[in-house]
């Protein structure tokens, strides 16, 4: 199973890919605003690379729900549980 | 004859100054409380802007000040230029000196950004709006009055192919003309207990629609948070759900980014659900009207140029199936009262069925754009002996047998991402400008069909991060190529001129 640390890990890799972004470093308070290309056009396609990599679904309200990567992190480990 | 398309308004806060006016950031604001705050600013405005007609700056925040200072402006008859204060700082230098207002309004808690951001501002007079609603003037700055769009409800920026925005200035007797299809029912039926949401900032003029139409009719409108580093898309289905809005005007875009969530959502108190600005798909629109059980989805089609809204088409499902062409949904029929034709490129009107452009002329088209460029725009073609001009929309057309019209494409190089209208050619002069070597951008639709640009680059003289970076220094975030990719040779074709088709077949 993987660890919160491996998620958060993996987040990162999917990211960087996600915005071609080597810069990125995420904590659990990252939101949207702290990183440039995360905006409401390529949020969609974030969260769908996000499922597939995880292997996981999300619903709309959880998704509305998300305010920063802590949020994203609790959610997946929660589902890979 | 005046056309004060803000007095509905001032005549509902007289008749129910205690209705919810506006919903902004968990808290409602009563027709009589906006109207406090708009007589504030008016008073203001009369005070330091005596001239009647003179461009006034509003920095579009979205929040209670953007609503109050846009019906001020317009209540003292003077005429909106919304401008976002994220917008680079040389596109809006650029607006205000083809405009040249006579005052920049934007509330206290801009200060230090517009300050900060914009010194030439310091040329302008300024109004600060603050939270006790007092409105003051820097003692040190001098009006200037621009009568030259004395008769403007507002002007708006829109990308231009030279490379420049192009202004777009629409009259007060366009607006209100289009205001009426609305209130000359044409099937809708607005009460005082509907909720409308805004979606749009003001630069997109269908914001003028959600927010007059709602506070013209006693209405409630449910403006967006604008808080940075919001999931637009997401928080416009929670807003729908939550505040049980009943009319609200979209780009089809939501429909492709929320696809695969859509079956699970039920929207059970819109009535009207309004889309505009892009290609409504036909199977996108069958799986959203399963989330409407008591709505209708009614596409329609405007440039800026023919104000906000010209064509509709009222969704159905049996129907609509039939007319789809290549999963597009009809643009439908032309607004009462506007004119409109179909040209070849000679200029000559075609027979119901064939393609060409769309042109529209009369009621709700502009007179011309801020300044001579552009002219090529307008067409002057000769309808029953009478010689008339015609706005070019540059969209490819045709009717079909149900005397709906279909839209078949652009005819040049224009392409929309997220409803916003972009030049390509706007894009390539800023990145030629930077990089100095041959340079193309290429439309590219993804996996769902939603637009993205690619930037293509001869050589390879800057990263990718400092392109970036340097580019959105003068233009918008949406002009911002997702992809930028270099090649040691931009590929041309047999006529040496760019090969675009070669490039949009490279997998990027």
């Amino acid at each position: 199973m993987k660890t919160s640390e491996q998620i958060l890990e993996e987040l990162q890799g999917i990211f960087i890919k996600e915005f071609s972004d080597s810069s990125i470093v995420l904590t659990d308070e990252t939101t949207a605003k702290d990183i440039a290309m995360w905006d409401s056009l390529t949020h969609m396609g974030l969260m769908d690379t996000i499922e597939r990599h995880f292997e996981i679904s999300f619903s709309l309200d959880e998704m509305i729900s998300f305010k920063n990567v802590g949020d994203l992190r609790t959610a997946i480990t929660a589902k890979l549980k | 004859m005046d056309f004060p398309i803000a007095g509905y308004f001032k005549q509902m806060a007289e008749k129910m100054p205690n209705h919810p006016a506006l919903f902004y950031n968990g808290r409602y604001f009563s027709y009589g409380e906006l109207m406090e705050l708009v007589s504030s600013i008016q008073q203001s405005i009369e005070d330091n802007v005596p001239v009647k007609g003179s461009v006034i700056a509003i920095a579009d925040e979205l929040n209670e000040f953007t609503y109050a200072g846009i019906l001020a402006i317009s209540l003292s008859g003077n005429v909106i230029l919304p401008f976002k204060p994220d917008m680079a700082p040389e596109r809006i230098q650029y607006i205000f000196d083809k405009t040249q207002p006579s005052c920049v309004l934007y509330s206290a808690n801009q200060s230090p950004v517009i300050n900060d951001q914009f010194p030439f501002l310091s040329n302008f007079g300024q109004l600060v709006m603050d939270h006790t609603a007092q409105v003051f003037k820097p003692s040190n700055v001098t009006m200037t009055y621009n009568l030259m769009y004395a008769d403007m409800a507002y002007i708006l920026f829109t990308s231009g192919s030279t490379g420049k925005p192009k202004g777009v200035p629409v009259s007060r007797k366009n607006v209100h003309d289009f205001l009426d299809y609305y209130f000359d029912k044409n099937g809708y039926y607005f009460t005082p207990e509907d909720r409308f949401l805004q979606v749009f900032d003001f630069t997109f003029d269908v914001s003028y629609f959600s927010m007059f139409v709602p506070l013209s009719i006693g209405a409630t409108l449910y403006a967006l948070d604008n808080k940075p580093g919001r999931m637009k898309f997401l928080e416009i289905i929670q807003m729908l759900q939550e505040h049980k809005i009943t009319v609200v005007s979209m780009v089809p875009t939501i429909l492709l980014f929320l696809k695969k969530y859509l079956s699970k959502i039920s929207l059970p108190d819109l009535k009207y659900s309004f889309f505009i600005g892009d290609i409504l798909y036909q199977d996108a629109t069958a799986v959203w009207k399963n989330c409407l059980p008591n709505g209708e989805v009614h596409n329609f089609y405007g440039p800026t140029e023919v104000t906000i809204k010209c064509t509709r088409y009222i969704w159905d499902e049996n129907q609509s199936e039939l007319e789809a062409v290549n999963n597009i949904v009809p643009i439908g029929t032309v607004f009462p009262g506007i004119d409109y034709l179909i040209i070849n490129e000679e200029g000559n009107s075609l027979e119901i069925g064939e393609t060409g452009e769309l042109c529209f002329y009369g009621k709700q088209v502009i007179d011309g754009y801020v300044g001579i460029e552009h002219e090529q725009m307008f067409i002057n073609i000769e309808i029953d002996g009478v010689s008339r001009r015609c706005y070019r929309t540059g969209d490819l057309c045709s009717i079909n047998s149900y005397g709906n019209l279909l839209f078949h494409g652009r005819k040049d190089f224009q392409c929309k991402i997220n409803g916003y209208r972009i030049e390509i050619p706007e894009i390539e002069k800023v990145l030629y400008d930077i990089v100095k070597s041959p340079v193309a951008i290429v439309a590219k639709k993804n996996e769902v069909g939603l637009n993205y640009l690619v930037g293509f680059i001869e050589g390879q003289s800057i990263s990718e991060e400092q392109l970036k970076s340097e580019m959105l220094r003068f233009l918008p975030e949406y002009m911002i190529p997702s992809k930028l990719v270099y090649l040691d040779k931009i590929p041309l074709n047999g006529n040496q001129k760019l090969d675009r088709k070669e490039l949009s077949l490279l997998n990027y």
